[in-house]
């Protein structure tokens, strides 16, 4: 018997799902399989393999580097205190994971990184509720042979989808889901996305955004869409206008210079001292001046031409 | 004898995902450190989760006596029973 680190990730992953469902048991979370080896075998890509000269399509594995589940939102905060009780430790939090604040990101020495979301981006539903909605048309699949439950088929192309709009929409691998679909699946999608209130971002994955165009959140899936390393304060900008009411966007406003400490600890492989982090935010404060003033020539520059 | 994985114990082939790994991952879930199973290891592991005699099996896939497998074989299956990764199946499964 050899250790565990000579586990490919693709496959470690496996056995950390069967894990990370083992701790929701024991605490009684709720909790869906997302992506990666979760994924119904029809949304992945085919392959033709030769078995005895016969060619034959097969759905590919589908490989990911970390295990991704969608947690029940009443149920997060236990299951985030049986994950770190099972040696899992917390990478990034919520509030520090991504302009959504949807997912934390865990880490464990044998297993790899598990993505704890407790909502998806681009589902504007309450979290709770979309939850639900997902819950009740889960079912149950195994991942290294212990039983897992993922959510429906359509929901799984849409989760996907939604993901795709946060990376280049149909120029993402995922995009495909949208190009591929036949018409039925496509029009089973957007009757989902509007059950999920997810109209904007879909539409952003599919390349039709600008049907949206007077939504407040297009802006911000016009940047996200794009994908790359987008123009902070364009970002910010957009986030503010996304954002719904006045103690959101003070939030917003707030955060745009609250140094990332989570970031800046993965960055430095410890945690930064109180130097460390004074400099980190006057880093900050003097890219988002300069990145403004870029911002603010082509908008004028726009504006003459 | 025959075996059987306890409902505890995760564990997938290599081969499902890559057609050149013959390793087989196992963990007992949650807190169990994952091994890896390799060449003859993975084979009895295949076996044993077959409910197969693996002793049996072993030797005529070997094309050798049993006696001569019997023990390293039996050693391998008492160690990973040990570990929790297998038991042994009840008798009416036997």
């Amino acid at each position: 018997m050899n250790d565990s680190s000579a586990i490919p990730v693709g496959l470690r992953v496996h056995l950390a799902h069967a894990a990370v469902q083992s701790i929701a048991d024991g605490c009684r979370a709720d909790i869906l399989h997302v992506k990666g080896p979760a994924l119904d075998a029809a949304l992945r890509p085919t392959t033709i393999v030769d078995v005895d000269g016969t060619p034959i399509e097969k759905p590919s594995p589908r490989w990911s580097t970390d295990a991704d589940i969608l947690v029940r939102p009443a149920h997060v905060p236990r299951m985030m205190r049986a994950l770190t009780d099972h040696a899992w430790d917390v990478v990034t939090r919520f509030e520090t994971g991504s302009v959504f604040e949807h997912a934390a990101s865990l880490w464990h020495s044998h297993l790899g990184y598990v993505d704890v979301h407790r909502r998806f981006p681009g589902i504007q539903l309450d979290a709770a509720e979309a939850f639900e909605l997902m819950w009740r048309g889960r079912h149950e699949v195994l991942i290294a042979h212990q039983s897992v439950a993922v959510p429906a088929i359509d929901v799984q192309r849409l989760v996907l989808l939604l993901h795709a709009a946060r990376g280049g929409g149909l120029k993402n691998p995922d995009g495909r889901l949208w190009t591929e679909a036949a018409e039925a699946d496509q029009q089973r999608t957007l009757a989902l996305a509007e059950q999920f209130n997810a109209e904007v971002a879909l539409a952003a994955a599919t390349g039709r955004l600008d049907e949206y165009a007077h939504d407040p959140t297009a802006p911000l899936w016009r940047v996200m869409v794009a994908g790359g390393t987008p123009n902070r304060v364009d970002e910010w900008v957009a986030r503010f206008r996304a954002a719904p009411g006045i103690p959101a966007r003070a939030r917003v406003l707030g955060r745009s210079l609250i140094v990332n400490t989570d970031h800046l600890a993965m960055r430095l492989h410890r945690a930064p001292t109180r130097a460390e982090v004074a400099e980190e935010y006057l880093h900050r404060v003097a890219k988002l001046g300069r990145e403004g003033l870029l911002a603010w020539r082509r908008r004028v520059g726009k504006w003459r031409s | 004898m025959k075996y059987r994985v306890p409902g505890d114990v995760a564990w997938l082939s290599g081969h499902d995902l890559v057609e050149t790994d013959d390793a087989v991952y196992v963990m007992r879930v949650p807190d169990g450190v994952p091994v890896v199973l390799s060449g003859t290891a993975s084979l009895i592991w295949e076996l044993a989760v077959a409910g197969e005699s693996v002793v049996d099996a072993v030797a005529e896939g070997l094309a050798v006596a049993d006696e001569h497998v019997a023990g390293d074989v039996q050693r391998f299956l008492t160690q990973l029973c040990d570990h929790g990764l297998l038991e042994p199946a009840p008798q009416e499964d036997q």
